[in-house]
């Protein structure tokens, strides 16, 4: 009797463990992240927790603060990136199309809407 | 037996995941196109091909259409057509195009019209060199534009002398549509377009929940005014603060130039957006709003029962058609109020 509730205490707890490990590694690292593509291609991804600045390319200038990210320069004649200021909501984009920049917050949390129609480089 | 019987429940547990997992979330890729920002996501099919095969269709589907439409690309039919002011022989998608264009041209009495080409080029807005134009410059480029100027049919095309044509205002709209024919020949059942803030759904999320879709608010675009809940349909907004620039005079002209006056709009609406079936529509119905303004529009939006429009205003009005009222969520401080059409 005792071996075999020790065998059923040991089913139960490895099957929730395996269950809870999948179920983290699924909903992807907790927290939120900015990630930087390039012509389509993934540059860098970067903690929205942690302030730091970043050279892309040497054309767009990211910097993470205080839980926001915004460009501080740009190579761009327009500069519209630099203007779009800062974002931190999951889905917020700030795009410089000259340089084919792409800075994108990614994250868990939940989003009211799936997409925005009429929405400019700063929405989804 | 211990062993086995640990090796099962973790084999147990990842499979029940894995089952879970498959249809949590969606494919989605990112892409230039039509000179803006273009966004699909969809939820792998079932059967058939596999997702990278859908999105390189896509992607070529999106590559295919601007080589023939770009006003900028050499190679372009459209290039062609304006450089020779004509063209013996019309691909499919051009022919269909025209035909569109000229129901909503008629339509809303000509303020949607993909003649008013030459208008746009000389504000400089396709070509990134915005200016303001002189009056003598507008009076003479009105010889050359009007749709009514243009003969075509199935096969062939003819342009005034100096004409242009542009599908900017519509183009989107019928990308969106032909993507969305692919990925439903291709047995998807769930998708997100964004293609340049134009909207294309496809069934509705594969929770069985309506697609939400935010309603940019055009004094703050990277926030929305309000949503709407739909399924299978085109959201699509057009407004003039999507692009614009400040005149040496101070003032703000934005990309949608009036046919009828050579001359950016300017009246008291902020944006228009066209819910319906058919996103070319939506797209050319959109900037046709636009231009005929608050009152002026009311006999267009009473030609296309089938399509619902929101018409945000610069005093903080969203007028919506009764039909999609119940499927709008307000979330600001505009004030709704409703159209009968």
């Amino acid at each position: 009797m005792k071996r075999y509730r020790g065998d059923i205490f040991l089913f139960i707890l490895v099957f929730v463990i395996a269950l809870i490990a999948g179920l983290l590694f699924l909903n992807g690292p907790l927290g939120t992240t900015v990630r930087v593509t390039v012509d389509g291609e993934v540059f860098g991804e970067y903690s929205l927790s942690r302030d730091t600045t970043i050279d892309i390319c040497g054309t767009n200038t990211l910097v993470i603060e205080k839980g926001m990210a915004f460009l501080s320069e740009a190579d761009c004649p327009d500069k519209l990136c630099v203007k779009m200021g800062r974002i931190y909501k999951k889905g917020q984009t700030i795009i410089c199309l000259p340089n084919k920049v792409v800075v994108e917050i990614m994250g868990e949390e939940a989003d009211i809407v799936d997409g925005v129609a009429g929405g400019v480089y700063g929405t989804k | 037996m211990k062993k086995k019987i640990l090796l099962l429940n973790l084999i147990l547990g990842l499979i029940i995941i894995s089952g879970c997992a498959s249809n949590k979330k969606p494919v989605e890729a990112q892409y230039f196109a039509f000179d803006t920002y273009m966004k699909v996501s969809f939820f792998e099919p079932k059967v058939g091909k596999t997702s990278a095969e859908i999105t390189g269709l896509l992607i070529n589907e999106s590559e295919r259409l601007e080589n023939l439409l770009s006003v900028t690309r050499e190679s372009s039919e459209v290039f062609e057509i304006n450089s020779n002011g004509s063209r013996e022989g019309l691909s499919a998608d051009v022919s269909s195009l025209l035909l569109l264009s000229k129901e909503i041209w008629e339509k809303t009495g000509g303020a949607f019209d993909v003649s008013s080409y030459p208008y746009t080029k000389a504000w400089g807005f396709t070509t990134g060199t915005e200016r303001v134009p002189d009056k003598e410059e507008l009076s003479r480029l009105k010889e050359c534009v009007g749709f009514s100027k243009i003969s075509f049919d199935d096969k062939s095309i003819s342009l005034p002398e100096n004409g242009m044509v542009d599908f900017g205002g519509i183009a989107k709209g019928y990308l969106g549509d032909v993507l969305a024919e692919k990925l439903i020949e291709n047995k998807v059942e769930s998708a997100m377009l964004s293609l340049g803030g134009n909207i294309r759904v496809i069934g509705n999320k594969p929770t069985g929940e309506l697609w939400k879709i935010g309603i940019a608010d055009p004094e703050n675009p990277t926030s929305i005014c309000g949503y709407v809940s739909v399924e299978n349909t085109n959201v699509v907004t057009s407004g003039g603060y999507e692009r614009f620039f400040v005149g040496e005079d101070g003032k703000e002209y934005c990309h949608i130039i009036d046919p009828k006056t050579g001359i950016p709009v300017d009246n008291n609406v902020a944006s228009v957006t066209v819910i319906g079936e058919c996103g070319a529509i939506c797209d050319a119905l959109s900037t046709g709003v636009y231009v005929l303004g608050e009152e002026g529009c009311e006999p267009v939006l009473s030609a296309f029962p089938e399509y619902s429009f929101i018409i945000i205003t610069k005093d903080k009005k969203i007028k919506i058609s009764d039909e999609i009222k119940d499927s709008f969520t307000l979330s600001g401080e505009y004030k709704v109020e409703e159209i009968t059409e």
